[in-house]
Order: C-alpha cells, then structure tokens, then sequence
C-alpha cells in the first residue's frame, strides 16, 4: 500500500510505503529490480537502485520508529503519527487501520521531481506493488 | 559585492550529444538506457527520448566541414572539450549526431534528467548528459 497526501499547500508529495509481505529491505530491492525490467549495471538500473535506497533504507520507517524510539512518550502509534509526524487525520487513520498488515511504513519524501501528482503514485505503484490478476492479464 | 535586483532563476539546463551509427530510434534509445520495452517505466525514458529527439539539432557527420570547429556543425555557442574530442572522432565515418538542450522549466520529466549527469555508450549510440548549468 501506498498513501500519497501534501503537507502543505504547495508542496511536492509525500508518501508512506507500507510493503505487505515479511520480505527483507534486500529482498524487496530485487522484487523492484526484476518489476521495472531493468538491465543490470545500466543508467535505469541504478536510478530504480537508488529509487528503492531513497525509500526503503534512507526514509524513516514509522512503525519502527515508533516502536524502538517514542513508544513511551506517545501511548499510540496514531497519537506518534499526529503530533510528532504532524500527518493529516485522514493518513493517520489509514496508517493506524493498516499498521498490523505492514512489515514497515517508510515515510518517503521524493527528491524526484516527476514523482508528482497521480504519475508519481502510479509509478511507484508499479515498481512497488505487483499487480492484481486483472491488471496482469 | 554584486547586488542583484529581480527574480533568480532556479532552472537549470543540460546541453547533451547522442552519436549514433543508424537514425536515432526509440528501441535503440531504450536499450541504450537499459530498460525493456514493456518495462513498467519505459514511459519515462520513452518521454526522455521524445524530448531529446524534439530538442536536437542534427548533423550528418558524414558530410560536415571537418575544417571549422564542431560548434559550427550545430550552431552551438560552446561543446565541451569531451563532446569536441567525440565529434571529431566521428566525423567522416558516416555516424549521425544530435545535439540539444533540455530545461528544467519544461517538464517533470526534464527537471528530473536536467538534476542528473550521465555517459552511457553501447555498440550502437554514444550519449553523452555531462553538461549540466545550474
């Protein structure tokens, strides 16, 4: 699961991936490699390289966070993601529903700059989610 | 100390020179940048690529004045030394060259290319996104 929301009115996207299955941050750095279909050691392979670094080893895992470093000063993982994350409400009750299903909820601020708007969710989409049966066919 | 008045532009630009032995095409292109067709991020480059090929001025290497300098051949104001050196190589055997420019005020797509700085070069194109201006 991915959720994209603004932090200000005129700022670029932010995002919290939330990868579903217990699969390690390497594991889930091949899974990208091998979605995008990319030739090892070529310019796009080291962009979705660093595109999965940028996301799954340099962002802040939340739920990780949380647990290790501010469970005691916050007595939920909401309250967490309200005061100290300043999310919007909408994100954190998404965030709170999804917590239990997620291996981590890294909180990705792109330096990207087509990772914008409905393109940027659907292409991170595509290199982080496999797709549905539908979508495969 | 220097005062300047009015806006300061944060826009950059990439001047950049593909050298290829056929016309430039599009699988070409994919293949040099190393993503597959059907890639779930082929659009990305196939945009890249359609902003190149739309920016550039090209040249028949086969049949340019070996005589003037490489900037000539383009109309261009200054290559860099490693473009001259590749320009000058090429000429005469009847490779083909784009040159051009890209602008962070275009698009995403080019803002993203025009904040990164490659050469890539497989049997077929020589691609050379060195000069970036910030």
């Amino acid at each position: 699961m991915i959720i994209p929301f603004k932090s200000g009115q005129h700022s670029q996207d932010e995002y919290v991936v939330c990868p579903r299955a217990p699969l390690t941050v390497a594991e889930l750095r091949d899974r990208m490699l091998q979605r995008a279909k990319v030739t090892e050691g070529s310019y796009a392979y080291r962009l979705v390289d660093n595109l999965h670094a940028a996301i799954l080893v340099q962002s802040i895992d939340l739920k990780a966070d949380y647990d290790a470093y501010f469970a005691c000063e916050y007595k939920s993982f909401g309250e967490y993601l309200r005061r100290r994350a300043r999310f919007p409400s909408a994100v954190v009750a998404t965030l709170t529903q999804a917590v239990d299903e997620s291996s981590g909820m890294y909180h990705f601020r792109p330096a990207y700059a087509f990772l914008d708007d409905a393109y940027g969710l659907e292409f991170l989409t595509r290199l982080l989610e496999d797709p549905t049966a539908g979508e495969a066919s | 100390m220097r005062v300047r008045a009015g806006f300061v532009s944060n826009s950059s630009s990439t001047s950049f020179l593909i050298i290829t032995r056929d016309e430039l095409e599009e699988g070409a292109f994919l293949e040099l940048m190393g993503v597959a067709p059907d890639s779930p991020i082929a659009d990305l480059f196939r945009e890249l690529f359609s902003d190149v090929v739309g920016s550039s001025q090209y040249a028949d290497l086969a049949r340019v004045d070996t005589r003037v300098s490489p900037e000539a051949w383009f109309d261009a104001d200054r290559l860099s030394p490693a473009m001259i050196a590749r320009l000058q190589q090429a000429a005469g055997r009847g490779l083909k060259a784009y040159f051009g420019r890209l602008s962070s005020d275009n698009t995403l797509v080019q803002t993203f290319f025009c904040t990164d700085a490659f050469e890539v070069e497989n049997e077929r194109i020589y691609f050379n996104y060195l000069e970036c201006a910030w």
